[in-house]
């Protein structure tokens, strides 16, 4: 990242552009993880000069998940109300999320866009201690693909 | 008598020509497939393998990865299909070697341990905490031979 600059997991219940795309609520703490499942390809000829077989491998699936930390409403009384359907809703319910890079004041100008798609929060927890606002922090299961951004 | 000269301080991946940036660690692994070649009449009972292939994989972590860098191994991780197999798509050049110098970023390399192959970016793990720079793992998987 460049200095000062910070990535952020935005959710949201409606998906959209960038200039458009209304966020309801960011995380500050995310793992962003996505994998691939390998097959074997290899056929018994393939060997190199030396006569040693070398593996040979296919993708045959992908997944991703988002671990999230540190995730907290933002917006109006309205947003509040959908952000907690979502974060209440650990169902099979729809979340569009988009990692981007953030900078400014307490970090809340939204920069470019690494990567935005759709999820399932699989597992949510709420941590309201005195004194502090709650914050939650989860599971966010990737479904479908994952779209690389280009603004 | 003057010592050896320890190899492997400054070793590092690259991919094509170019050194995998700001890499804080790296590994690369061969490992073989073995099967048993015991049969009823060896003796002792001790199990006899011989390697019937062998695959290798690397994995770099790296520090403060720019968005560009970032869209970059996504899109290639989302756009890499098949293997060589069914689709001509080999996957990506990548090696590792030793700098001579001491920054991992000079172009001069030593060829005293020098590899390369062509693998598939199998897992991407992106960390990005609060108050703290993005850290970035790749993990390649080799698709063929390490040459």
């Amino acid at each position: 990242m460049e200095k000062g600059q910070h990535l952020r997991l935005l959710i949201s219940d409606t998906t959209g552009s960038s200039a458009a795309y209304k966020f309801i609520g960011f995380a500050t703490d995310l793992t962003f993880h996505l994998s691939a499942t390998m097959e074997d390809s290899s056929t018994k000829d393939s060997s190199d000069a030396d006569g040693n077989v070398w593996q040979e491998n296919e993708i045959t699936a992908r997944t991703g998940d988002i671990q999230f930390g540190g995730l907290v409403a933002v917006g109006t009384d309205a947003d509040a109300k959908k952000f907690k359907d979502i974060v209440d809703g650990v169902s099979d319910d729809i979340v569009y999320w988009k990692i981007a890079a953030v900078s400014g004041a307490n970090n809340r100008v939204i920069g470019k866009t690494i990567c935005s798609g759709e999820g399932k929060i699989s597992n949510c927890q709420a941590d309201a201690q005195a004194g502090q606002r709650a914050t939650y922090s989860g599971t966010l299961n990737i479904y479908g693909p994952v779209t690389v951004g280009n603004d | 008598m003057a010592l050896k000269k320890l190899l492997g301080s400054n070793f590092r991946v690259v991919e094509g020509s170019a050194v995998i940036a700001q890499a804080t660690a790296c590994q690369v692994t061969v490992s073989g497939n073995m099967e048993s070649a015991r049969t009823k009449d060896t003796p002792n009972g001790y199990d006899q393998e011989q390697m019937v292939s062998k695959q290798w994989s690397a994995q770099v972590t790296t520090i403060d990865a720019s968005v560009t860098t970032l869209r970059k191994y996504i899109t290639l991780f989302n756009t890499q299909n098949s293997g060589q197999s069914s689709s001509g798509y080999a996957g990506l050049a990548i090696g590792f070697d030793e700098t001579s110098g001491t920054n991992n970023s000079d172009l001069e390399h030593s060829t005293d341990i020098e590899h390369s192959g062509v693998a598939l970016l199998n897992d991407i793990s992106l960390q990005a905490n609060n108050r703290t720079t993005c850290q970035l793992q790749l993990q390649f998987t080799g698709n063929g031979p390490l040459a």
